[in-house]
């Protein structure tokens, strides 16, 4: 009884380790980047971030009927993250989940993610790589942007009405 | 009520190591998460019963090497087998065996993961890469499908190599081949010339959310990037002298420029010029002619540039090169189809559509001339020389003529002349001017023409743009038809 007393203690130790991992790692970002920003007098809700640099590994509007026929709810944004238990962000994926199987539709790269603002502070070198990583970080995960993101992916996967076969 | 208290004590240190461990640095992270598992050891140890140790240590050394790799593992493996002899008072070498097999297995799993991860990362950084290669490749295609002007499609791949949308770099500049084909000329830029003024361009192309076709667009309504244009523009670089560009153009293979080369002078002018440091330079080759060059740099964020940049823009230079010689087949067979081929002055089927076009419906004139005694001419001095005085005649004309004004091989000896938004006063003072030019020309064997030269009569029309323009010509010729009545060598107007 004592053996498995302990094992579940383990078993709830890692699953609350795991659990609460990202979570905080997320939160920390947060209370980094605010630093960052004041020590720079910048406000993060008002910076202004760039995704373009996204990659669509389709050409969009695409005649798949996976996509074609896919809904803004059926769009589904997910945080890349390097290592499970140090986690770090790599970059947003950008999946469409009709159909059967899930679509890796594009990819952000947490790298080709710039804030004009950041670039512009690290080549006075106001700013380390290493802030300006945790700052557009918290950016790229906040809700806010991975909406505005959403919003932009379904936007390219509509077809105009002039490209509408006939 | 023990084990339940083992069990929040448990859930509470995993809760305050990850809430602790982010906001210190990597070493400390880690440190931390292995500090977490000790500490369920020793709370085992001490709360429950210390006959767990030795195998709950197993969880502390697997923690070990997830943090600190092997040689962490090897150290926990002994330290764990240390502290088991001290709290035991025991040599247990099975146990200490196991230990550091069980840090090698753990390692082994670890390094597998870490393997294919890796592999993983690698497979995706290919897939975005050729991902947005093909995606602004075919951007660029669609474009050359779309027109065949070649300053909207050399504004197209400048674009697309700088867009964020398309590869991302700061700035790009065309230089072409001259047709001596000994000099470079600079033909088109997209970019800064100074860093300060590229964050603002990166700025407002981020808070207005321009894509590829805004910018192309925006480029051509705004004329942006006139500064880098009007410089790049002004460059001609002469081939027979030893540079960098002489090199690629020579060896058809592309540069990557990590630093400035004192010993090249054209390097140092770029650099004076153009706040230039580390660049790319890559032919335009096509069928294996080249016709230029494309440079590349990240003057703005100075993103380092390596070969792999070289091989992403080389397909879109191979774009560039084959656009530029289509466009230049193109409008070459449109000035065959427009041209005279004798005097290269516009043919009929020019006029014709000329009259056909929005110019017409506001006010213009039209002069029509005719050589006077012509077919005298060509019966004593032969038709090669009747050519060679049409040739030196369409000199005469072009030389005469304004600004907007149109010069057309109206067919044989004739010649037709529109002036846009020209009343017909003016139009008698060109018309004028053109006569009394060819009788001061001396051509050939002029002197056996009837009255010892060669002269021109001219009739001159105009309309308020309410007239149809076919009727307008047919006004010049009835004046052309009076001028020669009155004894030719005249204009007359309707």
């Amino acid at each position: 009884m004592d053996y498995a007393l302990l094992l579940m203690n383990i078993i709830a130790f890692t699953i609350v380790f795991l659990i609460t991992t990202r979570p905080m790692y997320l939160r920390s970002l947060r209370v980094k980047a605010d630093r960052t920003a004041k020590r720079l007098g910048l406000s993060l809700n008002e910076l202004v971030y760039s995704y373009e640099q996204m990659v669509f590994f389709t050409a969009l509007p695409s005649h798949l009927p996976q996509l074609k026929l896919a809904e803004k709810q059926d769009i589904l944004l997910k945080l890349d993250y390097h290592s499970m238990f140090f986690p770090r962000l790599k970059g947003v994926k950008v999946i469409v989940t009709k159909g059967s199987h899930p679509f890796d539709l594009a990819y952000l790269p947490i790298k080709d993610f710039r804030l004009p603002a950041l670039d512009r502070l690290s080549s006075e070198s106001h700013l380390t790589d290493r802030e300006y990583l945790t700052v557009s970080s918290y950016i790229a995960s906040n809700l806010q942007t991975l909406y505005e993101i959403k919003d932009e992916v379904f936007h390219k996967m509509q077809f105009k009405a002039d490209q509408m076969p006939e | 009520m023990e084990g339940l208290f083992l069990t929040a004590a448990f859930i509470i240190t995993a809760f305050l190591a990850n809430t602790l461990r982010f906001f210190v640095n990597g070493y400390i992270n880690r440190l931390i998460f292995v500090i977490s598992t000790v500490l369920l050891v020793l709370l085992e140890q001490w709360l429950v019963s210390p006959s767990h140790t030795h195998w709950l240590l197993l969880f502390v050394i697997a923690a070990t090497v997830i943090s600190f790799h092997f040689s962490g593992g090897m150290i926990a493996a002994g330290l764990a087998s240390l502290y088991l002899w001290i709290t035991t008072g025991q040599v247990e070498l099975s146990v200490y065996t196991a230990y550091f097999l069980f840090a090698s297995s753990v390692y082994a799993v670890r390094f597998y993961v870490r393997k294919i991860r890796r592999q993983r990362d690698h497979w995706l950084e290919i897939l975005t890469i050729n991902s947005k290669q093909l995606n602004v490749t075919k951007d660029v295609s669609q474009a050359m499908q779309q027109t065949f002007n070649t300053k909207r499609l050399l504004e197209t791949i400048l674009t697309s190599m700088t867009a964020g949308h398309g590869l991302g770099y700061n700035r790009a500049m065309i230089f072409l081949l001259g047709e001596d084909k000994h000099t470079l000329k600079g033909i088109m830029a997209t970019g800064p010339v100074r860093a300060e003024e590229g964050f603002e361009i990166w700025e407002n192309i981020t808070v207005n959310r321009y894509g590829l076709a805004d910018l192309i667009d925006k480029k051509e309504e705004e004329k942006a990037d006139q500064l880098l244009n009007e410089i790049v523009q002004d460059m001609t670089i002469p081939l027979t002298e030893d540079s960098f560009l002489t090199s690629v153009m020579n060896s058809g293979h592309p540069m990557l420029v990590k630093k400035i080369d004192e010993n090249d002078e054209l390097m140092k002018h770029f650099q004076h010029k153009l706040n230039l440091q580390e660049f790319a330079v890559i032919p335009l080759i096509h069928q294996g002619e080249k016709s230029g060059v494309v440079m590349i740099d990240n003057l703005v964020n100075q993103k380092p540039l390596n070969m792999h940049d070289v091989d992403i823009v080389t397909p879109l230079a191979t774009q560039a090169a084959i656009a530029l010689q289509q466009a230049s087949q193109y409008e070459s067979v449109e000035r065959m189809a427009l041209k005279d081929g004798l005097t290269n002055l516009y043919n009929q089927r020019a006029f014709q559509q000329s009259l056909s076009d929005e110019f017409c419906s506001r006010s213009f004139s039209i002069i029509l001339l005719d050589i006077d005694f012509f077919k005298n001419y060509n019966d004593t001095n032969g038709h090669m020389l009747g050519n060679e005085v049409l040739v030196q005649l369409a000199g005469v004309i072009s030389n005469s003529l304004r600004g907007d004004d149109l010069a057309y091989r109206f067919g044989g000896e004739e010649f037709v002349i529109l002036l846009p938004g020209t009343t017909k006063d003016k139009a008698y003072m060109v018309a004028e001017r053109i006569r009394k030019r060819v009788e001061e020309t001396v051509f050939p064997k002029g002197e056996l023409q009837p009255k010892g030269k060669l002269t021109v009569s001219l009739g001159v029309a105009a309309s308020d743009g309410s007239m149809d323009p076919f009727d307008v010509v047919e006004l010049a010729d009835q004046a052309l038809y009076e001028a020669k009545d009155r004894g030719k060598n005249r204009v007359a107007v309707t």
